[in-house]
């Protein structure tokens, strides 16, 4: 019987616990809903009283649009924002190092950033140079502003200790640059006209044993999706070593922040996704030489 | 009291009653008897309206049921029914049974129905049953505690629909006991059942349905004496 | 110490203590509690209209809750969710937190209304009918007969949609959300381990699913002790 009773007062302390629970949820719930209703009565009241409400609408879009681009003049001015980033990339890093105020959002791809930049629900996005002109020239809405934020050089990745691979990719690079197939990649993936002038060169045909490279094809033009297939800049750069190397190339597309650890766990052999050489990603992988030099940009509504 | 007039119902194609005239007066044991699937059952659940007539009357204290303006609800509180699969309300302890109807509809204020409750269970002897569940009780106690439940609602007029059929024999006699002082109070009854003995003793008039009619009729004494229908004949043979 | 020993507490410390980084956990934890119960609580009611409407005798109620049912199931939880955040509420200045919460409680009604309206077909007709014939009206007879029973008959599945709903927050991330998933995604990030993060998120939900699962068995026990006066 005793035993019965103390089982019994058990259970009452947990459902006490349980719905206490579920009013702070509740609360916050309605408290969130409360913040988010008045920030949005006050964009309302700060535009002119227009007489019919599809111009009151067309003025708030307005006076949001000047109050996200024209408020973003500086590297200063991103401190206290709502700013995008890619999961995983150094522009997520480079943000929670640099504006430990802002707002975060990490996505899983540029692309989604973007699209919630346009919604007005970031003010900023930083994204990597290349990759952005490719976002802003889809979106006419959108524009880059270069703040000089962070240079930095992309280079491949192996597992830490992975020597043998580490040379022979480095050779590899050091042969394109020569023979004048690394200039042709460029020509080919990062026209002076844009992205519309890309002429994909044709897949090089490699056999042997399988050897495998991680990649995130939401980065255009180093890794992205053509129909059906995964083309860029790195894939085919990739080509080319496993070339060299006499193995089969195959082309595993993740998340970009599962990358690395599936480096560790020997999923894939090595990952080329303008992937920046960082010290702190240094300590756990071993980096190529750098292949390409990139920088950190801005895209803001126009 | 209950007068019928022509009344018909079908299931898709399937005519199951066909026009069935009959009157049912204050005071009578009205026993239906007849092979199954021969429609009684069916006759007797649309005098309360449960299946929806195809068409015809049916009249009950001077009101069409079939009348769509007529509150089927006020109705069916002066028509207990009683199920052959019992039907209590398994969330509910037998006294939350009986009081659940009269308090809800207003009939009793619930210290009324409390008291009302407990002494019917008192009459049938189940008092002390009363905050029992109706899955702890017997077959035969708890078709005891359906008939006392539609009593608690103070009918004019009580529908039985096979109440023994489901018991197992040893449970048979305690439920037909309990309707047979029912009759002596003097209640309404209509009574679907295959129970010859209880037609032959309580009932006043005892029905013959077959393929949706009525085929014969009579008191008793006659109609287990001296049955004409052939069909009754042979439906009497194989049962007695 | 042996040298694996070594090796794990510095993996432990370096995912978990190090830059406090168990208060990220803590905090997707804390988003993931919040999206799954105010979803339970919408898709509860959510659940509950569209389960009565399915059983009306209106066929259009009955069509539309057929419809929602029917377009909410077919489409997995991540699509909705971006579908919520990019499309339907892309004009709207909402909280990340208030969308993600919607989503969830959106999807989740179509189970609950699949779940109640089984636990309300599934009271036998009988007992419609023995409340019909006592006088009681139609929303009486459900209200009063037929909903008591029915909660009790669907308490282990409603509870296991709960549970179920937790694990589907982990796709909350997709909208750049902070869950638990998440968390684990950005210390892996940081650190490039994947054995601790992953590892230390999992048993999170495991605790979380097995503790809850637990705790309803308990209630469930409780109300059927009851049952039996």
């Amino acid at each position: 019987m005793q035993q019965d009773g103390n089982l019994l007062d058990l259970e009452e302390m947990n459902m006490k616990k349980f719905v206490a629970l579920a009013l702070a949820a509740t609360m916050m719930l309605s408290m969130a809903a409360c913040g988010g209703s008045s920030t949005s009565s006050e964009a309302e009241t700060s535009s002119a009283a227009p007489a019919s409400s599809a111009a009151e609408e067309a003025a708030s879009e307005a006076a949001e649009g000047e109050e996200a681009s024209g408020a973003i003049t500086t590297a200063d001015d991103l401190a206290d924002k709502r700013i995008g980033v890619q999961a995983g990339t150094t522009g997520e890093i480079f943000v929670q190092e640099n504006y430990p105020d802002a707002e975060l959002g990490s996505y899983k791809s540029g692309m989604d950033a973007a699209l919630d930049l346009k919604n007005g629900k970031l003010d900023a996005v930083v994204l990597d140079e290349l990759p952005a002109q490719s976002i802003v020239a889809q979106n006419d809405d959108l524009t880059i502003l270069d703040l000089d934020l962070a240079t930095e050089e992309y280079a491949i990745a192996v597992k830490k200790g992975n020597t043998e691979l580490l040379e022979s990719i480095n050779a590899t690079i050091q042969r394109m640059q020569e023979d004048g197939t690394y200039e042709a990649l460029v020509n080919a993936f990062m026209p002076a006209e844009g992205d519309d002038a890309i002429v994909i060169p044709e897949k090089v045909a490699t056999e042997g044993e399988v050897i495998k490279m991680g990649t995130n094809a939401a980065f255009k033009p180093f890794e992205y999706a053509e129909g059906t297939e995964v083309v860029g800049f790195d894939i085919s750069m990739s080509e080319q070593i496993a070339l060299d190397m006499g193995r089969q190339l195959q082309v595993e597309d993740m998340a970009f922040d599962s990358l690395l650890s599936a480096l560790d766990t020997g999923v894939v052999d090595f990952v080329a996704a303008g992937m920046t050489a960082t010290e702190e990603r240094r300590q756990s992988v071993d980096f190529s030489d750098p292949y390409y030099s990139s920088k950190q940009v801005v895209i803001l509504k126009k | 009291m209950i007068e019928v007039k022509n009344l018909q119902k079908s299931f898709k194609n399937l005519q199951v009653l066909k026009g069935i005239t009959e009157t049912i007066h204050k005071g009578e044991k009205v026993v239906i008897i007849g092979p199954s699937g021969s429609g009684k059952s069916t006759f007797l659940r649309c005098l309360n309206r449960l299946e929806e007539p195809t068409s015809g009357e049916i009249w009950f204290e001077g009101q069409n049921i079939l009348d769509k303006r007529c509150d089927i609800n006020k109705l069916r509180q002066k028509m207990g029914m009683v199920f052959q699969q019992f039907n209590l309300f398994a969330h509910l302890t037998v006294e939350e049974n009986i009081t659940l109807a009269p308090v809800k509809l207003k009939v009793l204020s619930p210290t009324d129905a409390k008291d009302r409750a407990h002494q019917l269970l008192d009459r049938i002897g189940l008092a002390d049953k009363a905050s029992s569940y109706p899955s702890q009780l017997s077959g035969g106690q708890q078709q005891r505690i359906a008939i006392v439940r539609a009593l608690a609602m103070n009918p004019d007029v009580m529908l039985f629909d096979e109440p023994t059929s489901a018991l197992d024999p040893e449970m048979v006699g305690e439920v037909l006991s309990l309707m047979r002082q029912l009759a002596e109070d003097g209640m309404t009854m209509v009574v679907v059942t295959h129970e010859m003995g209880f037609a032959r003793e309580v009932g006043t008039r005892v029905l013959f349905m077959d393929e949706g009619q009525i085929l014969e009729q009579n008191p008793p004494a006659e109609f287990f004496g001296n049955p004409k229908n052939p069909r009754l004949q042979d439906f009497l043979s194989k049962v007695l | 110490m042996p040298e694996f020993l070594v090796s794990l507490t510095q993996a432990l410390y370096q995912n978990l203590v190090a830059k406090d980084r168990w208060l990220l956990l803590l905090q997707g934890l804390g988003n993931t509690l919040l999206i799954a119960l105010g979803a339970i609580l919408i898709g509860t009611v959510i659940g509950v209209v569209m389960a009565l409407m399915r059983v009306s005798d209106n066929r259009l109620l009955q069509g539309i809750a057929k419809v929602y049912v029917t377009v909410i199931r077919g489409i997995p939880m991540v699509t909705q969710l971006m579908i919520f955040n990019f499309i339907i509420f892309a004009p709207v200045d909402m909280p990340k937190l208030m969308i993600a919460t919607i989503s969830f409680g959106v999807n989740s009604g179509a189970y609950c209304a699949e779940i109640f309206r089984a636990g309300i077909q599934g009271v036998p007709l009988g007992q419609k009918e023995a409340g019909r014939s006592l006088g009681l009206n139609k929303t009486q007879t459900m209200y009063l007969i037929v909903i008591p029973q029915a909660v009790k008959a669907v308490l282990p599945t409603y509870t296991n949609e709960f549970v179920v709903l937790i694990k589907e927050t982990a796709v909350a991330s997709y909208i750049a959300l902070v869950d638990l998933t998440k968390a684990s995604d950005m210390i892996r990030n940081a650190t490039f381990n994947a054995w601790v993060p992953l590892l230390a998120a999992a048993v999170i939900y495991l605790c979380l699913t097995l503790g809850l699962s637990h705790l309803f068995a308990r209630l469930e026990r409780r109300l059927a002790r009851s049952d039996r006066g």
